[in-house]
């Protein structure tokens, strides 16, 4: 008798989670075959580029990769600002990849209707692990194009130990930047998908000290971009970055700073400190914007009352000191998926494990994640909140906090931002398989 | 310039065929890559992946396991999974990087057969050859391994046939299965088992008792092939797109069978009158776009039809003045020399200018190009009604 697979619910549960208590490493669950649930709200490389105003991508791959990026250009509306190289079994057997490299970017760029600024060429795996010659490849390119900006950049996941494909991403993507003059009122905010919100504390604070904060997910125009090149600060908000702000450091030496989007109310103090110091800044008055951040937590906790919440890793970058905050102030937390834990989180883990000691990690990429049960929320009636869209997805509820990467929210004010969002979400129904089918949500590329 | 794709989108891969082919059938099926790429298959070419589970991986291969060869790790992790999931089969296929490793997926697929009992399949994918090659494939294995040796069934009980092809790719979803299987039972052709949505390996396993395979896309050849060598079961390849290609495939069905059948002669008459002389062009899969042609011409009488199959198999379809070839270049010219074309909406970007508005183009979404994007715009295109569907549009 042939086996079909069984949709009922499943004991594969306890068998993957793991209690905070028990926790006892970063890396908690085993790597295997790989599942990728169709929570789709992040964004990919083939969206980030698209940052650049009105710059033009070129991938050069095997279909099967590139097959993912054009159609995300495609669900975007992007498609004019893609054109792909296909490479094919001859390149690889007789070693020819420098010439179609060359040709085929020169045969783009002098067939598109309009001539871009900046074309970003992503080499693949195929390029690296057969040496092609980049040097030569992008020597020639310049030459023949010196009014264009070539960026380089890389899609190559096989090649993710040492950088992961966002990292790499973000390296290459400040790339247009030159070393000029610096503007010591000038200051970027690098590294993220979303804008870090302007009624975020430190942007608050920076605007407030007449700075001008640029950002390039609110750049318009190749000029804006440029100008980024000013800035003497890089403020960067996620790990993936750090390596986009050393890299800007040593070629452009524009200083920076790591504001990371903890909810851990001491550490966003410590941050606004580091920041003011390094400035010369007198310490901003934060009480309004902590009692604003403490009173939405306490109309949360009375709204909410005891329903359950389970947080994913991919809506938010530090989940378990969001876990630690929401519990603090008597929030059920129930779950949180992650398949790797930020060891920066190491305090809010403890924290939970004194006060939440039944909480669970799941893995989301785990083999069993494609057949366990995947309706947590039938067992409260519905009636279970999920932050992120991955959440949303191994539970099976309605109520989903809709946000991928911090969505800009940062600080006490991010704290304010994502209370008044579980509110919301709390009360609302979503269409969630429609809403988390789509690529890059929110993307506007 | 060959190669280079300014404004068209790619089609499927050769990995993504078979991981399609073979969704339903309770196997676990394995990509040898990285996830960033290969995750592309279940966001934009499966349909299915939401609401249907399926025990679809990849590798999660990385550099240092690809300099090492570390191939004891893939054989590892599928054998925890078969050991807790109990698939009916394992297949494994390849990336580019695995092509340039010399990974021996038939080896390793020996091994874990030797290790489970499971059957196992290697391909030797390799990501740049299109969907129709790893579907292909995909059907072949399933037939040599699962079909039994039965029996046909008593002609005289009526014709029975096996229906080979199906993947999402080339049919969105089960609906359009559900379309082109009524349209044979209302002919009194009953169905054995199709290649492979809405059926299981069970259905697949009495495939050898029918009278004729019916394949409805390139990716159906192969089994079709195997089962005439082994079982001496004839095919016919052809879609019934609307009424007269209904009768034509009834017609085919019987020809293969040595039935007597009487030709169709119907004059075809429409609401609408139609330039006969149009310079036609049809782009798509070979079956689907010949099917389309067939009807065009049988019942508009368009004269000057012209398939472009962007596809290695065709079938033996595609006539002296038909095209097959995936290049834009070829794409561009061929649709700004054409008056109507018939193809996946995404082939409107090569359109020049002074075309846009003399070129008449009517879209039907293929999920093998434009993935999921227009897939709530794909017609049902089978059956009766694709006559008055197609009419109303050229």
């Amino acid at each position: 008798m042939f086996k079909k697979l069984s949709h009922e619910k499943k004991e594969a549960d306890e068998a993957l989670a793991i209690k905070i208590s028990n926790l006892d490493s970063f890396t908690p669950f085993k790597a295997g075959l790989v599942f990728s649930a169709p929570a789709r709200g992040t964004w990919t490389i083939a969206h980030t580029s698209m940052l650049i105003p009105h710059s033009h991508q070129i991938f050069l791959c095997a279909s099967v990769c590139l097959r993912g990026v054009v159609l995300s250009a495609e669900e975007y509306g992007g498609l004019d600002r893609y054109s792909s190289i296909n490479l094919e079994e001859h390149d690889i057997l007789e070693g020819d990849l420098e010439d179609l490299f060359i040709e085929g970017v020169t045969d783009i760029i002098n067939n598109l209707k309009k001539r871009p600024p900046a074309v970003l060429t992503y080499t693949s795996c195929v390029h690296h692990f057969l040496a092609c010659d980049l040097n030569l490849v992008y020597k020639t390119l310049r030459e023949r194009f010196p009014d264009i900006d070539f960026i380089e950049c890389y899609m190559t996941p096989t090649m993710r130990q040492k950088f992961t494909p966002e990292a790499l991403m973000f390296k290459s993507l400040y790339e247009g930047l030159v070393d000029i003059e610096k503007d010591k009122k000038s200051i970027n905010i690098i590294g993220n998908n979303f804008a870090i919100k302007k009624s975020s504390d430190f942007v608050q604070m920076l605007n407030n000290a007449g700075f001008e904060v640029r950002d390039i997910c609110n750049t318009k125009e190749y000029d804006e971009y440029k100008a980024m090149s000013l800035s003497f600060l890089n403020i960067y908000t996620r790990n993936c970055s750090e390596f986009a702000a050393k890299s800007l450091e040593k070629r452009i030496h524009q200083d920076y700073i790591f504001m990371p989007c903890t909810f851990n109310m001491d550490a966003i103090e410590d941050e606004l400190a580091s920041l003011s110091k390094k400035l010369s800044l007198p310490l901003m008055d934060i009480s309004y914007l902590k009692e604003t951040a403490i009173k939405s937590l306490k109309l949360t906790k009375e709204f909410l009352k005891d329903m359950p919440v389970v947080i994913d890793y991919a809506a938010v970058l530090r989940p378990f000191s969001l876990a630690a905050l929401l519990v603090s102030y008597g929030i059920n937390v129930i779950r949180i998926y992650c398949d790797e834990i930020n060891p920066a989180e190491e305090d809010d883990i403890e924290y939970l494990k004194d006060n939440a000691p039944n909480l669970e990690i799941f893995p989301t990429v785990d083999y069993k994640c494609r057949v366990v049960d995947k309706h947590l929320a039938d067992d409260y009636n519905g009636e279970l909140l999920a932050i992120g869209q991955k959440a949303a997805y191994f539970t099976g509820t309605k109520h989903m906090v809709n946000i991928v990467e911090n969505g800009g929210i940062h600080g006490f004010d991010g704290i304010r931002q994502m209370c008044e969002m579980m509110v919301d979400a709390s009360e609302v129904e979503s269409d969630v398989k429609s809403i988390i089918s789509v690529k890059g949500w929110g993307c506007h590329g | 310039m060959r190669q280079v794709y300014r404004v068209l989108s790619t089609y499927s891969a050769d990995a993504f065929g078979i991981a399609s082919a073979l969704y339903e059938l309770g196997g676990l099926v394995i990509i040898h890559d990285a996830s960033g790429c290969n995750s592309t298959y279940n966001t934009h070419d499966e349909p299915r992946w939401y609401d249907m589970d399926s025990l679809f991986y990849v590798s999660g291969l990385t550099e240092s396991d690809a300099i090492l060869g570390r191939d004891d790790i893939l054989v590892d992790n599928i054998l925890e999974v078969c050991k807790s999931e109990h698939p009916n089969f394992v297949a494994m296929c390849g990336s580019p990087v695995p092509m340039f490793m010399g990974t021996d997926f038939v080896g390793i697929a020996k091994e874990i057969t030797a290790l489970t009992d499971i059957p196992a399949f290697g391909y030797m994918t390799n990501g740049i050859n299109t969907y129709i090659k790893g579907a292909g494939h995909a059907f072949k294995s399933i037939a040599q391994t699962f079909v039994l040796d039965n029996k046909k069934a008593l002609l005289k009980d009526g014709i029975k046939i096996n229906i080979l092809g199906f993947t999402p790719l080339d049919f969105y979803d089960i609906n359009h299965v559900k379309n082109i299987m009524a349209v044979f039972e209302k002919n009194d052709i009953s169905i054995i088992s199709n290649f492979a949505m809405g059926n299981t390996l069970e259905d697949i396993s009495k495939a050898a008792m029918a009278h004729v395979n019916v394949v409805v896309s390139a990716t159906g050849l192969l089994a079709a092939k195997f089962m005439k060598e082994k079982y001496d079961i004839p095919y016919v390849c052809g879609i019934p797109m609307g009424i007269s290609g209904i009768k034509r495939m009834i017609n085919k069905i019987k020809e293969a069978l040595d039935i007597p059948y009487s030709q169709d002669t119907t004059e075809y008459k429409s609401y609408k009158s139609f330039k006969k002389s149009k310079k036609v062009l049809v782009i798509g899969e070979a079956v689907y776009a010949d099917s389309i042609k067939y009807c065009l011409s049988r019942e508009f009488g368009y004269e000057n039809i012209k398939i472009l199959s962007p596809f290695e198999e065709n079938c033996d379809l595609l006539s002296k003045d038909d095209s097959d070839g995936i290049y834009e270049d070829d794409a561009e010219k061929l649709i700004n020399e054409a008056e109507l074309v018939i193809a996946d909406p995404l082939y409107k970007r090569v359109l020049h200018e002074e075309n846009l508005y003399d070129t008449d183009f009517v879209s039907i979404p293929h999920i093998a190009y434009s993935g999921r994007y227009y897939q709530e715009e794909i017609p049902l295109f089978a059956g009766e009604d694709f006559s008055n569907w197609i009419c109303d549009k050229v």
